[in-house]
């Protein structure tokens, strides 16, 4: 009896736990990573950021244009959506030239966010990718010192 | 037994109700979300150049309005009430096309009273906010109940600057996401035409030089709007907001600004990662232009709130 009973309920478990999951990929990680940007500084942008899996030398990447302005403390904050496995890597590049990254290479490590104090007023890009091309969801928030 | 195997076929219907139920009302939800309206999709009508991959890359571009409305109350701009988006003027947004640049400009006013401690005095905003929002379906990103309890209050100033942005995020990516890019746009060159009005009709400061030199790097955001406009120029509505973005591209393009690039270098400072900046720039803007340019854009804000 009690077994009978168990599958429905495993089976409305996945359907309300699904449900959780997809929503996280959306509006709660973005209020959660906005949450931690910090007092001492203001909200200004999302950027969501969804790829599927990709190739692990070329990864597939999703690009959006920003303009900082000199003299501004800007900081780049990058969170990961907890159902994938894909690590996100946040990256600016003004023209083709690399400016700053969440990921060092040399030691390997990643950081949920960089600080940039912009000396230089311009149109930059910002790139999102996930580490050896996996699936991931993420989203990125740039954020200036009050 | 017999009466065992009754009682799991029904717990099982159940079941299957419920997730048929369910399914259905994610696909409501998903069908309330489609435009209803007429004079929003431009696919059938219209012939993009750009996608809307290539829209969401370049609208990030044009910049939060509490970057300018900070920059205004540091540098010692007094507030001025005058200069706002009358509240009263929204009964005169009737077409989705307006609806949507007033969104823009009514958003922009709202940050601006915020960021100079106005909050309480914001709340005919915010309604006004909602019912474009609302009239546009994309009501739904608009926390008006929340914002309305914060704007009660002048000390909640951050939470209620948070809850905006992010609104207006959140509309921007779901109307792309829509293919209602061009809906996006105009909300886009509402927010920014509103933010260059704000800091054109600046009066006794201090320092003008900075907020004349941010005006002056708006020349880069200019670039992008008249490629985000020129995407729907045969459009009826749009054909005249494009040549008026031309002519005052002609005045930004009068700026110039020079650029020195140097690789930056990075340090690790209690575990977080700092980036020294070693480029610079300049921009060289002076008088005329910026005369110029704020009266081309008294001219494009008029008819907008017109």
């Amino acid at each position: 009896m009690k077994k009978f009973l168990l599958i429905p309920i495993v089976l409305i478990a996945f359907l309300f736990l699904s449900g959780n999951v997809y929503s996280q990929c959306n509006d709660q990680l973005q209020t959660s990573c906005s949450g931690g940007i910090g007092s001492d500084y203001k909200y200004l942008k999302n950027f969501p950021v969804k790829l599927a899996k990709s190739s692990k030398e070329a990864p597939v990447s999703q690009k959006y244009q920003i303009t900082l302005n000199s003299g501004t403390i800007y900081k780049f904050s990058a969170c990961n959506a907890a159902e994938f496995e894909g690590k996100v890597i946040l990256s600016l590049y003004y023209g083709m030239n690399p400016v700053a990254s969440t990921y060092m290479a040399d030691t390997k490590k990643h950081y949920p966010s960089i600080e940039f104090p912009c000396k230089m007023s311009g149109s930059y890009n910002l790139t999102f990718y996930f580490e050896d091309g996996k699936e991931g969801c993420a989203v990125g928030i740039l954020s200036q010192k009050k | 037994m017999e009466t065992t195997f009754k009682f799991f076929l029904r717990i099982t219907l159940y079941v299957v109700v419920l997730l048929s139920v369910s399914f259905s009302f994610q696909r409501c939800s998903q069908c309330s979300h489609k435009p209803t309206t007429d004079d929003d999709a431009i696919d059938t009508t219209g012939k993009p150049t750009v996608s809307d991959g290539t829209v969401a890359e370049i609208i990030s571009s044009v910049q939060n309005p509490v970057e300018m409305s900070s920059l205004l109350q540091k540098s010692g701009v007094i507030f001025a009430q005058d200069l706002l988006n009358k509240t009263e003027n929204n009964s005169k947004y009737t077409t989705n096309f307006k609806k949507a640049l007033n969104l823009g400009v009514y958003g922009t006013d709202l940050v601006h009273m915020n960021i100079y401690g106005k909050t309480v005095s914001s709340l005919l905003y915010l309604k006004n906010i909602q019912d474009l929002a609302n009239d546009l379906k994309i009501g739904q990103f608009f926390d008006y109940e929340t914002l309305n309890r914060l704007s009660q209050n002048d000390k909640n100033t951050d939470s209620v600057l948070y809850i905006t942005s992010s609104g207006f995020d959140k509309m921007s990516n779901f109307l792309i996401q829509e293919k209602r890019s061009n809906i996006a746009v105009l909300i886009s060159y509402g927010t920014w035409m509103e933010t260059l009005y704000l800091a054109t009709n600046i009066e006794k400061v201090s320092n003008k030089q900075a907020v004349y030199e941010r005006i002056g790097f708006q020349k880069k955001v200019m670039d992008n709007i008249v490629l985000l406009l020129k995407n729907y120029e045969n459009l009826a509505d749009y054909k005249e907001i494009y040549a008026d973005a031309l002519v005052l591209k002609k005045e930004f393009d009068k700026v110039t600004i020079s650029y020195n690039y140097q690789p930056p270098t990075t340090k690790e400072v209690n575990g977080s990662l700092v980036i020294v900046d070693n480029s610079t720039s300049i921009i060289n803007i002076n008088e005329e232009i910026i005369e110029n340019i704020k009266k081309q854009v008294k001219i494009i804000r008029d008819k907008i709130v017109s």
